[in-house]
């Protein structure tokens, strides 16, 4: 097949799929919040470098996100355990889950609202995304607070990993490289005196601006306990 | 362009009387929108006009006995695929613009680039499944691609239209062709 072979068939497609794309039209409006910080952040990356602009978006954080890997603000929440085979067969990377070793991470990409809100339509029961576990914030209050929402995702995409560890094993993000094509998140377990056989979930958030991912295509991530 | 069933329905009713009015009634409502498809794909507005004519021309010759449900993108589809072969034909002559080389380009990501000869019969099936990709997505996601590869719309249009970023959409073309092309193979297409 070639490109003009599916440019012809693309020709022939449902003619109310072409009406629908002739009348859409969405204007999103942006908090004026979100236009000014992001101005008011690359004015400080430009005139101070990276250490002391990390302090600076340190403090604009809420208090209960973890960490802040370089530019990527991360958010950690305790779901439902599963091993159900449609979590995985939604992942972006399910070829490297399906080859087996245990070594990879579901990930999922939300590049808009609409998105997230398929996401946690089709997963929400399955990870109790509204749960909260020991006293912590479930996923949905933690995007809430995080602000996730309709103007985030204007230039910003949300990147979430599924994490199955013990129940009380420490989970943190190790690093988050964006290198050509590929977008991978480091994920370290470590085990403690208090951890169980007992399995736990977590959803590990990376937000990414969409100009730094604009060209990527391989999502995965790696556990390097 | 409004997309009024009933008076829709008066212009084709023209076509059906062989009543000539059926033409500049056509062009009065859809003109702006044949000629926006057309120089999209031709990239200057010459070559679409005479694209557009070639569209009422036809459209004089296929109704009756055809019956469009949606006479826009009856007629849409007319122009496009005219405007198809002016470019290719262009393209030959080494003329012409637009961001028809460009849009083939990133579709050529989604196949292999080996003309297939005993592809004809399977067009139809293969539309079908590109119609059920599409079926699968959201309709934000949908209309994106749609207004890419239907319409060969400009990537900063659609960001204006849509109220995005421009890398924002061409990131997301860049993944939606890369689900088609999955998409296909899975179905047994040799991509």
């Amino acid at each position: 097949m070639n490109k003009e072979q599916i440019f012809n068939a693309i020709g022939d497609i449902d003619e109310q799929y072409i009406h629908e794309a002739q009348v859409a039209i969405k204007k999103k409006t942006r908090p004026v919040w979100v236009k000014w910080g992001a101005v008011a952040a690359s004015v400080c990356l430009a005139c101070v470098g990276g250490v002391i602009a990390y302090n600076i978006s340190q403090s604009l954080l809420p208090e209960w996100m973890g960490d802040h890997h370089g530019t990527h603000a991360i958010t950690m929440s305790r779901v439902a355990w599963t091993d159900e085979q449609v979590v995985f067969d939604g992942a972006l990377n399910k070829d490297k889950i399906n080859e087996g070793g245990g070594e990879h991470f579901a990930v999922y990409l939300m590049d808009t609202m609409q998105d997230f809100t398929d996401f946690t339509t089709q997963y929400g029961e399955i990870f109790s995304i509204n749960q909260s576990y020991n006293g912590g914030l479930s996923f949905m209050d933690t995007v809430a607070k995080a602000q996730y929402q309709e103007g985030f995702f204007a230039e910003n995409s949300l990147l979430v990993v599924y994490v199955d560890a013990n129940e009380n094993t420490k989970v943190e993000v190790d690093q988050v490289k964006v290198e050509g094509d590929s977008v991978c998140v480091y994920v370290n377990e470590k085990d403690s005196a208090e951890t169980t056989e007992d399995k736990a979930g977590w959803f590990i958030t990376v937000a990414f601006t969409d100009e730094e991912i604009a060209t990527c295509t391989v999502f995965d991530a790696l556990s390097i306990k | 362009m409004a997309g009024d069933t009933m008076e829709d329905a008066k212009i084709v009713q023209l076509y059906f009387e062989r009543d000539e009015q059926a033409i500049p009634e056509t062009a009065n409502k859809y003109g702006n929108y044949c000629t926006a498809i057309a120089k999209n794909i031709l990239g200057n507005r010459e070559d679409a006009e005479e694209c557009v004519n070639h569209t009422y021309l036809n459209t004089w010759n296929t109704i009756p006995p055809h019956k469009p449900k949606m006479l826009s993108t009856f007629l849409g589809k007319i122009v496009r695929n005219l405007a198809f072969n002016r470019y290719k034909y262009n393209t030959a002559e080494k003329r012409g613009g637009g961001e028809t080389a460009v849009i083939l380009d990133e579709l050529s990501e989604c196949v292999s680039g080996r003309e297939d000869v005993e592809q004809a019969y399977e067009q139809k099936e293969l539309v079908a499944v590109i119609n059920d990709f599409l079926g699968a997505l959201s309709t934000e996601k949908r209309n994106i691609f749609v207004r890419r590869y239907w319409y060969a719309e400009d990537i900063s249009d659609i960001a204006t239209r849509f109220g995005m970023s421009y890398p924002a959409i061409s990131m997301m073309l860049k993944r939606l062709r890369g689900k088609l092309r999955e998409y296909l193979i899975e179905r047994g297409y040799e991509v």
